[in-house]
């Protein structure tokens, strides 16, 4: 009976806080049938309901920071991205881009009269309490309440509760009646009806239930309080019944209580499969470039880092790369700069001429082969042209951390500056140079670079005669070569076959290519295999299987040494293939 | 320069370096080793206060103990804009002192079962517990109608004051003594608010945010 | 709460951690827990310490209304006091450093926190954290990477080498921003050690441990320890040092869900910094404890789906 309730309850729609509750910056924690619930709101205005747990070591989300755009865990510093909650960037591995998987649990969330609403499962309607869709009632100050939601609706039923008096005149008492389509909401009329509270119960865990109030209609400001404070007082009274019957306060009782013994993790296999996206908006971004912003179809787009690029098939069979410009957190869409080239063979063209608002492409991705380090204190961003759309995305992050960078922009004109909005929020750190000649360009590069200092990276995009420039000069400087990040506008990725392995499935009879740049786990799941996966990064055992035959090339942390020799089991995300050919158990 | 007699763990010591800090008075810490050396309770401390507590402050000569009544000595003479102590406003000075008369409550319940939890402390844990808790409540539905007043903190008026700041550590610590805030939620958004001010600073277990 | 008594062998023949012997001299007898039992720990006359259990009601042989409490095995090393509620080996680990007469060595305090002994031993591993809960002493951002280095089992202990990271003050004598080179040895499973840089002399170590006593599955306390050949810096500022470094921790590790230690690799999101406590998972694994851990499923059986 109990666990039909609870069932039930899980796919319902149950307010977790009031709007106002949740301040700028705020991290409001809270639990919703014993899930203990992180809620903050970005800059943006999204309101993120997520598990309050960090996926690396379990750490409450709620003592992290709400930076406006991701919620940064306390212990380690990992960052979670508003709307999707997958991880951008672990900041032990600067280097490395977190894996798809890496995503915290969210859960269903809805606005609606004050309140947030919030569900474990995704419930089929919306917030049903029995108002018209556009009321604003007044929000009334919650209360946690030391019983288990059954034993709160049992006082309910039975409590009286009188309307304030101005209300009211005759300070009669009603009983509050259940909600017809809604069992944790209780209602009161005044007896004109004029008037309604409703009370709404949040089921907290076994033992607690928040008691949020609506009073309808809403009031001016001066005659706001009085009312607040009515029930305010009310509910007081309520608890303190509940309490001398319990012996417990409502906030001392969870106290008591073991914490979860395990937790449950989602290890399906995220693949980086074609998705549809519709063009949500179409705008001329500067002289030749057409900047477009992707919609997903359905669900919601992977989380991406900055420097991170999508790959869009084309209806005529091309398949194009775009870096994503969007800011941290600004997950609910995707932006790209289209510059139509000279010698288009058919991909700018096509986008140029053939795609309007409204129309639809397959994308695949975000991918990142760009990585933005951020362990120096200062990074020097250098753009070429269109080269300065995953620059974009990397000053606005880089912007965002309050971390010291400069972003150096060289178009040929003025008319060919793309993605001014964006730009013009970077400041002082932003200079744009229009119209120079390549030694100028260069002249500058120098000066931006100086004599290397152990304390800063460089990126660079832009067209290939002055990424090889500015490499180049960065030598000359005595940049190291692993500080200085480049990404050729035009994708210029060879294959090294002599990396190639081939791994034989026993169980399936298929044998797979591995290339180089690819990992084992990557060309499984491009093949349909489906293997869970966490970490990525060799480090949790999760897509582990057995070998047969062939020699591993271990490249893991999860197995120890005795384990590597034996060679008869591998972590398919990092390791490879020292012999041709791998024959794997599955 | 003012000498503090400071433990880095210590709830009072921590009021006091809060507000040197926000006044910028220079001044220098001397670490008693509190735990576990017991060094407040040493001879030679027991010369410079005889109730072997800290902090102590020695302002050029100038002894005091007690944390709220340094508090006060400190904003009179070094607080010129009298925004933490406001000696001319007799109705939030009022205020004030009632604040810092509940933060005595809070001490001695809210941190004490952090001393219990943390050091070993023999105190009533549980009515501890239970005695925080009932301050919190009366805490919280003071703040949250103060933010329906669109008011930020404890007293009337745009700024905090010491009334803030003496209850602040006990509050943020509170967990450290098993009192979870989660049923609080107009407290948490207040202790946000003090730790943005301008110049607050941190102690070991108060996390930014 | 009633704690349900520990029935983990692994873990009841262990010694551990119980108190520091001046605390024991100077303000005994001093009452604590270890695995949910109640002991007091009192020195007797001629300097012996003992450990005694406190018989629970109904649980404690009595003669004649009298509750006999059981005296337990009881040694003291590196200024602890030591005891089992098993048969424990004769023995217990060694510190050569602990013997070297250029050393100052001191208790730097036992704190206690709510969390398992797994957990806590864990945070004492983990470099990763510096920058962000120890900023200013033992990291500072943007310097957050994790390089590279290298774990080994030897002789039933496990040693992570070769381990460093960029520290702004590493230790109270140091007086400006080094890179500091780790070892971690793992000599017991509550015992981690670490062994870094001097910064007084580059070719040695100071060492630094914690040992940790499990009082509960979910609590446990922390007596830490100092073997430095720092001779210049006070006591009391040393100790302050400590304090913060502790204090830093305790909230992070009070609000790590679920508080006992998962040993199912899955259950959380290791990366490769978090070596050692890979290796520190699947050798408490191994061990067979299943005390203040959460076992889950075997490692072993992490079966292709």
């Amino acid at each position: 009976m109990r666990e039909q309730l609870t069932e039930r309850m899980a796919s319902q729609w149950h307010p977790i806080a009031a709007i106002s509750d949740l301040h700028k910056r705020h991290v409001f924690q809270t639990e919703l049938l014993g899930h203990e619930l992180a809620v903050w709101r970005a800059d943006d205005g999204y309101v993120n309901v997520w598990e309050n747990r960090c996926l690396h070591r379990g750490s409450r989300l709620s003592l992290g920071i709400n930076d406006g755009a991701e919620l940064v865990c306390a212990y380690h510093g990992w960052r979670y991205s508003s709307r999707t909650a997958g991880c951008t960037y672990i900041p032990a591995h600067p280097s490395d881009a977190p894996a798809q998987t890496v995503c915290n649990r969210v859960y269903p969330v809805s606005l609606k009269y004050g309140l947030v609403w919030a569900a474990l499962d995704q419930p089929e309607n919306t917030p049903d309490i029995g108002l018209p869709e556009t009321a604003e009632p007044l929000v009334l100050r919650s209360l946690l309440v030391g019983g288990s939601v059954e034993a709160v609706k049992g006082h309910l039923e039975i409590a009286e509760f009188a309307l304030p008096p101005r209300v009211d005149e005759a300070g009669a008492e009603f009983e509050l009646e259940a909600h017809p389509s809604n069992p944790l909401c209780y209602l009161n009329f005044s007896t004109d009806d004029s008037v309604s509270v409703r009370f709404i119960l949040q089921p907290f865990d076994g033992a607690r239930t928040v008691v949020h109030g609506l009073y309808g209609p809403a009031l001016e400001d001066g005659s706001r309080l009085p009312v607040l404070r009515h029930y305010n007082t009310l509910l007081t009274k309520f608890r303190e019944a509940f309490e001398s019957e319990n012996m417990v306060l409502a906030e001392q009782s969870g106290e008591g209580f073991d914490s979860p013994t395990s937790v449950g993790r989602n290890f399906d296999s995220v693949v980086a499969v074609e998705v549809e996206a519709e063009v949500s908006k179409r705008w001329e971004v500067a002289s030749g470039v057409v900047g477009m912003e992707l919609r997903p179809v359905e669900g919601e787009f992977s989380t991406f880092q900055p420097g991170a690029h999508l790959d869009l098939h084309l209806p005529n069979g091309l398949t194009r790369q775009y870096s994503v410009i969007n800011g941290p957190g600004e997950q609910g869409y995707f932006q790209i700069g289209i510059k139509l080239e000279e010698e288009s063979r058919g991909g700018s063209l096509f986008l140029h001429q053939e795609v309007q608002e409204g129309d639809r492409l397959r994308i695949s991705g975000p991918h990142n082969n760009f990585g933005l380090r951020r362990d120096v204190p200062r990074t020097v961003l250098l753009a070429g042209g269109i080269g300065v759309t995953p620059l974009v995305a990397m000053a606005q992050s880089l912007h965002r951390s309050d971390l010291d960078f400069s972003l150096d922009y060289f178009v040929q004109s003025k008319e060919h500056v793309a993605f001014e909005e964006r730009l013009d929020g970077l400041g002082a750190h932003l200079q744009i140079h229009t119209g120079l000649s390549p030694d100028e360009t260069i002249q500058i590069v120098k000066e931006k670079l100086g004599a290397y200092d152990y304390l800063s990276q460089v990126y660079c995009c832009g067209p290939p005669p002055m990424i090889s420039a500015i490499r180049e000069q960065a030598l000359i400087l005595g940049w190291p070569p692993e500080t200085v990040h480049y990404e050729y506008f035009e994708n210029q990725t060879v294959l090294n076959d002599e990396s190639i392995f081939q791994v034989h499935l026993a169980r399936s009879g298929l044998t797979l290519d591995v290339e180089s740049g690819r990992t084992i786990l990557e060309v499984l799941r491009e093949n349909g295999i489906s293997l869970p996966s966490s970490c990525e990064q060799g480090a949790c055992g999760t897509c582990e299987v057995a070998v047969l035959d062939g020699v591993p090339f271990h490249q893991d942390v999860y197995l120890n040494e005795a384990e590597h020799e034996s060679g008869n089991r591998i972590m398919t995300c990092v390791s490879r293939s020292h012999s041709e050919q791998l024959v794997l158990d599955i | 320069m003012i000498k503090l007699y400071d433990y880095e763990l210590s709830v009072n010591c921590y009021k006091v370096r809060l507000l040197l800090n926000f006044l910028l008075v220079p001044h220098k810490l001397h670490s008693i080793d509190f735990f576990p050396g017991w060094e407040h309770k040493s001879e030679w401390f027991r010369e410079i206060n005889p109730l072997g507590h800290i902090p102590v402050i020695d302002d050029e000569g100038f002894l005091l103990r007690d944390s709220n009544a340094i508090l006060i000595y400190l904003a009179a003479k070094y607080d010129q804009s009298c925004r933490w102590y406001p000696v001319h406003e007799p109705s939030r000075l009022g205020e004030v002192s009632q604040w810092m008369m509940f933060s005595e409550g809070t001490t001695n319940t809210a941190s004490a079962a952090r001393l219990h939890d943390s050091l070993g402390y023999e105190f009533d844990i549980e009515a501890c517990r239970e005695g925080a808790h009932k301050l919190f409540r009366v805490l919280d539905e003071h703040l949250w109608f103060q933010e329906q007043n669109g008011s930020s903190w404890l007293c009337s008026g745009d700024d905090p004051t010491l009334a803030d700041l003496v209850i602040f550590p006990d509050v943020i610590l509170s967990e450290e003594g098993g009192i979870s805030r989660v049923g609080y939620p107009a407290i948490r958004r207040w202790a946000d608010r003090f730790r943005h001010l301008p110049d607050f600073s941190l102690m070991a277990g108060v996390l930014p945010t | 709460m009633v704690e349900k008594r520990c029935e983990d062998p692994v873990i009841r023949d262990l010694w551990h951690p119980v108190a520091a012997v001046p605390d024991v001299v100077d303000r005994g007898p001093i009452r604590t827990q270890l695995l949910g039992e109640t002991l007091t720990v009192q020195s007797k006359e001629g300097g012996d310490i003992c450990v005694t259990e406190e018989a629970v009601q109904g649980t404690g042989a009595s003669v004649d209304g009298v509750s006999l409490t059981p005296t337990l095995p009881t040694l003291q090393k590196f200024g602890f006091v030591w005891t089992s509620l098993g048969s424990p080996p004769d023995s217990l680990f060694d510190i050569p450093e602990f013997q070297e007469s250029d050393r100052w060595y001191e208790n730097s305090g036992s704190f206690r926190v709510h969390t398992s002994a797994g957990r806590a031993v864990e945070n004492f591993l983990d470099l990763a954290h510096f920058p962000f809960v120890h900023e200013g002493y033992l990291g500072e951002r943007p310097y957050t990477e994790v390089k590279d280095y290298s774990v080994a089992t030897k002789e039933g202990e496990i040693w992570a080498n070769g381990c460093e990271f960029y520290q702004p003050i590493a230790a109270v004598s140091a007086t400006e921003g080094q890179v500091t080179q780790y070892s971690y040895r793992l000599a017991h499973p509550f015992c981690p050690l670490l062994y870094k840089t001097s910064p007084l002399n580059r070719e040695r170590f100071d060492v630094i441990g914690i040992f940790v006593q499990p009082m509960t599955e979910e609590r446990a306390c922390a007596h830490q320890f100092l073997c430095l050949l720092d001779e210049s810096n006070d006591d009391a500022t040393i100790k302050r040092f400590q304090a913060v470094i502790f204090g830093q921790d305790k909230p992070i590790l009070e609000n790590q869900v679920p508080k006992r230690l998962p040993l199912e690799p899955r259950a959380e999101t290791p990366i490769r910094a978090d070596k050692t406590s890979i290796q520190y998972r699947r050798w408490l694994y191994d061990l067979g404890i299943s005390y203040g851990v959460v076992r889950g499923s075997s490692p072993e059986q992490i079966s292709v789906t």
